[in-house]
């Protein structure tokens, strides 16, 4: 679904045009120093319009710091970039138009109501912004109590005021900063729900976490970033691909792990939920001879197989073989 | 300036309107204290007339308004700084500029907010002064219209100025509780101690304090310059507080 075939329940949430077909940000060679510190390395990004895209990793990986520099509130050491096609920082103005933003926590004036913090927010926005605020705060659950002041919510609910506030630009694109901290599991439930279904209206969500198992949950694409690069990027199907893993059930785990780890078409094996668990290598030869040959070797040693099952790798065993190989790199 | 930016300023206004701690004091110590100087006077003089002077008339107009002098120093500084650092303190500067507003404009509307703030506290301390001074003068010799207008318009246009370059440092240093102290205790001590410095002979003129001094119509310590000169001394101080706090606000991180 485009922008301009998104339903909107007011009218005034309908505003312009969209800014072209390309990818929604794109940055090439995108570097940043903090004095020695090389917080961005070298970036390429690529992110497609009309997906969530999971910006992954761990603490200072420089997960902000890419925010911050697409949002025109720092400064690029070297590279280019551009949101919704606009170069950023040269047509900054144009490009934010319709972006919305949360960065770190979302901060708010804490003697002020939450729909008086929008509608602060909405003049600095102006044109149509100060009409969409009845209906953002809708959005999010915060109506009934939008008339109290910031100071007395819960960080659950600052985190949705930060979501209308966001949503005051109609945003084709929203970057949205570690937006379940502080969350309970309902409210990360219900934060998960309003992405989705912003992503189904066309809209285009930048999901900067590290937590790999939400990102999993909520995107469609994501990009591992560590030590301030890029280390792979794709969709979530094509980053969890990369790990080959089976299940293996057996009366004896622990001899049949030590047996296992020693062939050459295994990575490792290790002794899990009443069997074995085992990675397989990547040398050449195909899942099934590689299967083939560890059931062969288990029945030679005399060890009962009771069930043989792949298991779906996950992003976070990726992110952990792509980081901890970094590692070995260096 | 159109209806947008107007709607900017008065957000800017509102956040500190809504800042009721501040205001509070701020009209205390404007208002309150200028009030409670002609009501305890008043009092005094009803009980010991033949030694105590009439609470208002011309002496007490013009006393009065030099240390309204002063309290605008404060003022200014409480709210000027406020204005100017307060959005970077609480960490919602970023979300402002993140709407893609030019930067200028965002400060901009701050500066005329403190301005606008600062002189509406004055102009009530002053509307204050200037009626005690005619409703409780008694015999005495009451300020003429002239004179009411040259002082009254000095301290507002010394309030404005000294909001104008609280707000434009406070840009620079985005910490408000420490400039706060600095900037009163510029204002209200170091420069009286400095215009009694007389070597410093006609540098003194570059104070701020000075040109209000000479605004208002009053000697300034051996100084004799020009009214032009005074104005022109206010208006290089607010340009270049100014200049600075919109150069800053326009590079830095944030």
């Amino acid at each position: 679904m485009t922008a301009a075939t998104r339903p909107r329940t007011v009218a005034a949430m309908t505003t312009s045009k969209t800014d072209g077909e390309g990818p929604a940000v794109k940055t090439v060679g995108l570097t940043k120093e903090f004095g020695q510190r090389r917080a961005l390395d070298g970036v390429d990004l690529e992110v497609p319009r009309g997906v969530a895209f999971g910006f992954l990793g761990p603490n200072g990986a420089g997960k902000t710091t890419i925010i911050r520099l697409l949002l025109g509130l720092a400064w690029p050491t070297a590279g280019s970039m551009s949101v919704l096609g606009h170069a950023v920082p040269e047509e900054r103005a144009e490009a934010l138009v319709r972006v919305g933003a949360i960065v770190e926590e979302p901060r708010f004036y804490p003697y002020l109501t939450g729909r008086e913090n929008l509608e602060i927010n909405a003049a600095a926005r102006g044109g149509a912004a100060a009409m969409r605020i009845p209906e953002s705060l809708e959005r999010v659950g915060l109506s009934a109590r939008a008339s109290e002041r910031v100071a007395s919510y819960s960080l659950g609910m600052r985190q949705r005021l930060g979501i209308a506030r966001c949503l005051l630009a109609d945003p084709e694109l929203l970057f949205l900063d570690e937006p379940m901290n502080g969350l309970d599991p309902a409210g990360m439930l219900e934060v998960r729900a309003l992405i989705r279904h912003l992503v189904r209206e066309g809209r285009t969500v930048f999901l900067s976490s590290h937590l790999l198992d939400e990102v999993q949950r909520t995107c469609d694409f994501a990009a591992i970033v560590d030590r301030g690069k890029v280390v792979t990027q794709g969709s979530i199907d094509e980053l969890t691909a990369g790990v080959r893993r089976v299940s293996i059930g057996t009366d004896d785990p622990g001899r049949a792990a030590a047996l296992i780890a020693r062939l050459n078409t295994v990575d490792a094996a290790a002794v899990a939920d009443g069997g074995v668990v085992v990675s397989l290598a990547s040398n050449g030869t195909t899942e099934r001879e590689q299967v083939t040959e560890i059931v062969r070797r288990m029945l030679d040693a005399d060890l009962s197989i009771d069930r043989v099952a792949p298991v779906a790798a996950s992003l976070e065993e990726r992110f952990l073989s792509i980081t901890q190989r970094l590692e070995d790199e260096q | 300036m159109n209806f947008e930016t107007l709607t900017l300023v008065r957000m800017d206004v509102r956040k500190l309107l809504r800042r009721r701690g501040l205001m509070a004091v701020a009209l205390l110590i404007a208002v309150g204290s200028v009030s409670l100087i002609f009501i305890v006077t008043a009092i005094r003089h009803g009980a010991n007339p033949q030694h105590v002077r009439p609470a208002g008339g011309l002496k007490s107009f013009q006393d009065a308004t030099d240390f309204l002098g002063m309290i605008a120093v404060v003022v200014a500084a409480m709210i000027g700084v406020t204005a100017g650092a307060g959005d970077a303190e609480l960490g919602v500067l970023r979300d402002q500029v993140a709407t893609g507003r030019s930067r200028l404009m965002l400060f901009g509307s701050r500066t005329i907010a403190a301005v606008a703030v600062t002189l509406a506290i004055l102009a009530a301390a002053v509307i204050v002064v200037t009626i005690a001074s005619v409703a409780l003068a008694g015999g005495a010799p009451v300020p003429s219209l002239s004179e009411v207008v040259q002082r009254d318009a000095a301290v507002l246009a010394f309030g404005a100025c000294s909001a104008l370059v609280c707000s434009g440092v406070a840009s620079l240093v985005r910490s408000r509780g420490p400039l706060m102290a600095s900037v009163i205790a510029l204002g209200v001590l170091i420069s009286q101690l400095v215009l009694q410095i007389s070597f410093l002979g006609s540098l003194r003129e570059l104070l701020p304090l000075a040109a209000f001094q000479r605004m208002a119509g009053d000697a300034v310590s051996g100084l004799h310059f020009s009214l032009a000169v005074a104005i022109a001394v206010a208006v290089a101080w607010s340009l270049a507080a100014l200049a600075a706090g919109g150069w800053w606000a326009r590079r830095v991180e944030v």
